[in-house]
């Protein structure tokens, strides 16, 4: 049961890193627009240059 | 489901079909219409380009694009606004970077279009439209690309594209969404780890639990529930604390007291004594309430973007005179002091200036509020937002863009409206007496158990704070009204006003516009005679000339009987009368007939008239009649609110023959007809006095007044600009005879709230005695609040589903998803 005292505070770090991740998505725009990101996936042509694109 | 165009209308922009000629393209195997050149040239392109996909995934009916100009115009438009938009170039690391301001996007589906078509553009290294703000963001690599190729690719696509200003309204509500988007994710990651710790606690309870291992998580849930405490409930706090400094009380203040109160007690508690520590309901209560804010913030951000689009309110093309005194359309941005400009009548005037000459009747509502036109001489100062009513103009320019009245006007505007909207009329009413009634109840619960078992008076007062949270009551209205504006977006109904639907739903009259709201508004010319010796061709020059540039149907179908040009000197159209001007030296009147007697005194009285006179000299010289076709579906709805006993009206400018046939036709049980924007206004104010409320369908520029002064307007997407403004809604679809699903809707939304409400209140009034006897612990009256809540939300939900069954079911319009960008 001791295993707690490191287990949680590990759980924390995570949670610190999560909510890091949290910010960049939201300062990358990311929930700014929902609708277009879903259909940029659906066209299946072949472009040369898809992977510059992210 | 991809959004499918009506039977009989263009497949690209589901127009109608007016122009003569066949434009025919085959799309994924099977032969489609468009209605014209422009539909046509887009829809080729797309194939062409192995786009055609755009016709699977759009939601919505493309935006027309403007007629094809012959090439070497339409080099030198995008030449022009290439030269706008250059300057705005960011260049770094030999990238080039731009954000373009895109008009024309109606659906999710455009953005992917223009990033698919902009990508193959060789040197284009990055491509990214956000279909919301309506932005594209384009990186290529310098020297290998022309911004003027982007700019074209764009056109081509039937778009326009514009440098991306930072739209005040749009930009600060993306900020705000972000802020939200944070406090409930962070709010939700905490939640779940206090809870995961909470079950801990829980399964201890039984066993032997270390009291070290106990207060160590104890003091962990604490410093995770500090966030949600500090940060993400902050909104509540301080809703709270500003409703308390000006001695008012809304809900906010008793969410706040319970949120602090648990989580300093159970503070106390970890480091005192065996009780249970609350700091799982704290981060639960915390998150659903911000849940329901944000639906709440999310509605009103829908329908101030809604609103936004018109905050393109001033036009981005003008008209200027150039040194050869021939109109030439520039943008707003190329304008320089001392330069004469067209501004056509109904139009926004883009530049403070002040008038060459002649007179003008000026709309300066969004200065004054008041209507009224204000009437302007030579010489007078014009300012730019206001709207020119009766006959173009020509205006000297002295201030552009961030130095206009206008634009002050903006920042203020901007800086006041940092204090929220008014919440959902029904809830302010109920709130205060609510929270008082919750307060007092707690403070008498807390005195009772103090006297009676002091060790439950912290959670009993916890779960009677709690329980008696109205978050379902404050989740009640904008819950339906949220979906019942998408449902009305599917119906292609965008609603500005946020009372709209509610105020919609108590209308008795029903009023409408003709032209152009009953009927499609592009006239045809059914028969046209000549008198007085005047030849057809002679008159023909005559009308056209006069009629150039006009706006109203009539002029438009004039406008077009002939190429022949003539000198017209000076020019008046009156709004519900005609036009007159002087034409090669002969002054010639063209109007209907009780304009010509009566403002004119040209004419006698005479008993049946219809269609408008050519006049000169006292003498009728010509008389055109014309065909205007009704729309679809219009006897069916006419019969439906008849049904549903609305007293029906229509009111026109036009002859009352035409309109008394008109009504009699449909059974429409009153009609006006001749009537001046006046009159119209009179009519509807009499209504209102009556204490009925009216609604109000209208698209022309003689309807704005009206419109504005309906209780519930409604304006058609085809109308003019002004008209949209000063409506509460727009229905970009013109099909009156969704009407009766559109109030079938708000209706279905006023019984769902009605319900929500009762709901949510006998929820509240039941559980509270529970709570106070003691028989719901913290955690069950946190989760007991969000089964009500979530037992609202899936009520509204239902409002998505909702199909009419009655008349006028439009079947082209399957719609399983819900979509919200329309215009």
């Amino acid at each position: 049961m001791n295993a707690i005292y490191w287990l949680i505070p590990l759980t924390l770090i995570l949670l610190a890193v999560a909510v890091k991740i949290l910010l960049w998505t939201l300062n990358n725009e990311q929930y700014d627009d929902l609708e277009t990101p879903a259909l940029r996936i659906l066209s299946d042509d072949d472009e040369q240059d898809t992977l510059d694109h992210l | 489901m991809s959004y499918r165009p009506q039977n009989d209308r263009c497949y690209h922009c589901n127009e109608a079909f007016t122009e003569q000629g066949d434009w025919s393209i085959k799309i994924g195997g099977i032969e489609r219409q468009m209605c014209c050149a422009g539909c046509l040239t887009v829809a080729q392109m797309l194939v062409d380009n192995q786009l055609a996909d755009y016709y699977q995934f759009r939601t919505n009916a493309a935006n027309k694009p403007e007629s094809i100009i012959p090439e070497a115009l339409q080099e030198l438009e995008s030449q022009q606004q290439s030269e706008l938009i250059v300057p705005t170039i960011v260049t770094q690391d030999e990238k080039c970077h731009i954000d373009l301001a895109i008009e024309g996007m109606t659906c999710a589906a455009c953005a992917w279009v223009i990033e698919k078509k902009l990508q193959r553009l060789n040197g284009v290294l990055s491509v990214k439209v956000n279909a919301v703000t309506r932005r594209a963001a384009i990186e290529w690599q310098e020297n290998q690309l022309e911004v003027s190729q982007v700019v074209n690719e764009i056109h081509a696509l039937g778009f326009k594209a514009y440098p991306y200003r930072e739209t005040l309204k749009r930009d600060r509500f993306q900020v705000e969404n972000r802020q939200w988007l944070l406090r409930i994710g962070v709010a939700s990651l905490c939640t779940m780890q206090v809870m995961m710790i909470s079950v801990g606690l829980y399964l201890g309870y039984g066993e032997d639990l270390n009291l070290e291992h106990q207060s160590f998580m104890r003091w962990v849930s604490a410093l995770l529930a500090l966030p949600v405490l500090l940060f993400a409930a902050r909104p509540f706090l301080d809703g709270a604390w500003n409703s308390i400094r000006h001695g008012q009380l809304n809900i906010d203040v008793p969410v706040s007291l319970a949120i602090s109160l648990a989580y300093c007690a159970s503070i106390y508690t970890t480091l005192v004594g065996h009780e249970d520590v609350y700091f799982d309901s704290v981060c639960m209560f915390t998150l659903f309430l911000l849940v329901g804010r944000y639906l709440e913030h999310r509605s009103r951000f829908k329908m101030v973007m809604a609103g936004q689009h018109f905050q393109h309110w001033l036009p981005q093309q003008v008209q200027k005179y150039d040194s050869d005194e021939r109109l030439h359309k520039v943008s707003l941005q190329s304008l320089i002091a001392g330069d004469h400009i067209n501004v056509s009548e109904g139009e926004v005037i883009p530049v403070d200036g002040h008038l060459v000459y002649g007179v003008a009747s000026i709309d300066q509502a969004f200065l004054t509020g008041e209507f009224a036109a204000a009437h302007k001489g030579k010489g007078d100062p014009l300012l730019a937002g206001s709207v020119n009513m009766e006959t173009p103009i020509r205006v000297k320019v002295e201030k552009v863009g961030q130095e206009t009245q206008w634009a002050n006007l903006l920042r203020l505007q901007q800086q006041a409206e940092q204090q929220k909207p008014k919440s959902i009329g029904l809830l302010n009413s109920v709130a205060r007496w609510f929270v008082l009634g919750v307060l007092l109840i707690t403070i008498s619960v807390a005195v009772y158990w103090w006297q009676v078992a002091p060790e439950n008076v912290l959670p009993i007062v916890l779960s009677v704070l709690i329980i008696s949270c109205p978050c379902a009551l404050s989740l009640a209205a904008p819950t339906a009204i949220t979906c019942a504006t998408k449902r009305l977006g599917d119906l292609r109904v965008l609603v500005i006003d946020s009372d709209w639907i509610e105020t919609l739903t108590k209308v008795k009259h029903i009023v409408f516009d003709k032209t152009g709201t009953l009927t499609e508004g592009k006239l045809s010319i059914k028969q046209r005679q000549t008198f007085a010796g005047y030849s057809e061709s002679k008159v023909a020059a005559i009308v056209a000339n006069l009629e150039q540039g006009g706006h109203h149907p009539i002029a438009v179908a004039l406008s077009q009987l002939s190429d022949e040009k003539l000198i017209v000197n000076q020019r008046t159209w009156v709004t519900g009368g005609g036009c007159y001007g002087d034409v090669e030296g002969q002054v010639y009147y063209l109007g209907s007939w009780p304009w010509l007697k009566g403002e004119c005194s040209l004419v006698e009285e005479r008993e049946h008239y219809s269609g408008v006179y050519l006049v000169v000299n006292k003498t009728v010289i010509a008389h055109f009649e014309f065909d205007d076709s009704r729309r679809a579906g219009i006897e069916e709805l006419i019969r439906e609110l008849n049904r549903l006993e609305y007293r029906t009206h229509i009111l026109s400018g036009d002859s009352a023959v035409t309109v008394a046939a008109l009504a009699q036709q449909l059974g429409v049980s009153q009609s006006a007809s001749e009537m001046t924007p006046q009159q119209k206004l009179d009519y509807i104010t009499q209504l209102q006095q009556s204490s009925a409320r009216v609604l109000m369908v209208g698209d022309g520029l003689n309807d704005a007044a009206v419109l504005a002064q309906a209780d519930v307007s409604l304006a058609m997407g085809g109308g003019v600009t002004h008209a949209k403004e000063s409506a509460g809604a727009i229905l970009s679809s013109n099909q009156v005879a969704d009407l009766t699903s559109i109030v079938s809707v708000a209706k279905l939304c006023k019984r769902i709230i009605k319900q929500n409400i009762i709901w949510a209140i006998s929820y509240n009034l039941i559980a509270i005695p529970f709570a106070a006897v003691g028989w719901i612990p913290p955690w069950l009256a946190a989760i007991g609040m969000t089964l009500s809540s979530t037992f609202v939300l899936l009520n509204a939900l239902r409002i998505l589903n909702f199909e009419n069954k009655g008349a006028n079911q439009i079947d082209s319009q399957h719609l399983t998803k819900i979509h919200w960008m329309n215009t």
